[in-house]
């Protein structure tokens, strides 16, 4: 529930305002500024379509699949602008205003987080036991 | 096996759906972002525009090194790595009746964003602007 409420929030935000998901996919640096256009479009359809999906359990294995992928590519997103000392407007959520820098540490933890629980969610979608068994442990 | 395999159908079928969504934004949407990078946004300024005004203070909002190597003109440093202090310094340096001007690295920076957020807030006036492209913009103007 959580994890779809959190993508289709997100997307519904991005869609209401495009501009501030393509000025913060900008301060990235990963995309020339006319692909950061059409991905400020395409993107929050995506999140919320899949956040949908989870919540409604429609399309899930696929909703969750896809989740989890969108997290991977952010966090790899992140972690290079980390990197390179970049001063970035994260764009996890829309927002009218440029933010200070310095919440990498926020940002990565938060997308470690949901990843764990797509992860999480993926286990028990696959109908396999959590804490997974030991290979000593009895039935 | 079978659970990748339609998990794999269903997000190509996701994907595909989110294309007619865009599709439905780009046609309906009524604020679109500028496809022109360079097309101003709110609360920006072309420099050609920002040398023509009368009275400017230009604010640099980069780092310390880097505005200790070269500025516009007398701009004063203001960032958010130390913003108490200078914008106490600020403050006992600006005269109070010029336009400011914010300026960072480059078009794809938010430094820039951000100080003119916090000074229009801290100062409640509206006659602060970001400079459209950054310092980069004014090396290509004095590079020119």
């Amino acid at each position: 529930m959580a994890l779809g409420t959190v993508f289709l929030v997100a997307g519904i935000l991005k869609i209401l305002d495009p501009g501030s998901l393509l000025a913060a996919t900008d301060t990235y640096q990963i995309i020339p500024y006319r692909w950061s256009y059409w991905l400020a479009l395409y993107l929050p359809w995506v999140e919320v379509l899949a956040g949908l999906g989870i919540l409604l359990r429609k399309a899930y294995p696929g909703s969750l699949f896809l989740i989890a992928a969108l997290l991977v590519v952010f966090l790899m997103a992140l972690i290079q602008a980390w990197a390179r000392g970049l001063n970035i407007i994260c764009g996890c959520f829309s927002q009218a205003s440029a933010e200070s820098t310095g919440r990498y540490v926020i940002y990565v933890a938060r997308d470690l987080a949901l990843l764990g629980l797509a992860g999480f969610l993926w286990w028990r979608h696959l109908g396999l036991p959590f804490p997974p068994a030991r290979p000593g442990d009895k039935e | 096996m079978k659970t990748l395999r339609q998990a794999s159908l269903q997000g190509v079928g996701i994907l595909a759906l989110s294309l007619a969504g865009m599709g439905a934004t780009w046609l309906l949407h009524p604020q679109l972002p500028p496809w022109n990078p360079m097309e101003l946004e709110e609360g920006e300024i072309l420099l050609e525009n920002a040398l023509a005004l009368a009275e400017v203070t230009w604010i640099d909002a980069r780092t310390e090194e880097a505005y200790a190597a070269d500025r516009i003109g007398d701009a004063i440093l203001l960032n958010e790595d130390d913003w108490d202090r200078l914008f106490e310094a600020f403050i006992l340096q600006w005269t109070g009746d010029t336009t400011l001007v914010v300026y960072c690295d480059n078009r794809n920076c938010s430094a820039s964003k951000s100080v003119a957020v916090r000074l229009r807030e801290s100062l409640g006036i509206d006659s602060v602007y970001v400079l459209k492209g950054g310092w980069q913009t004014w090396l290509d103007y004095r590079d020119r």
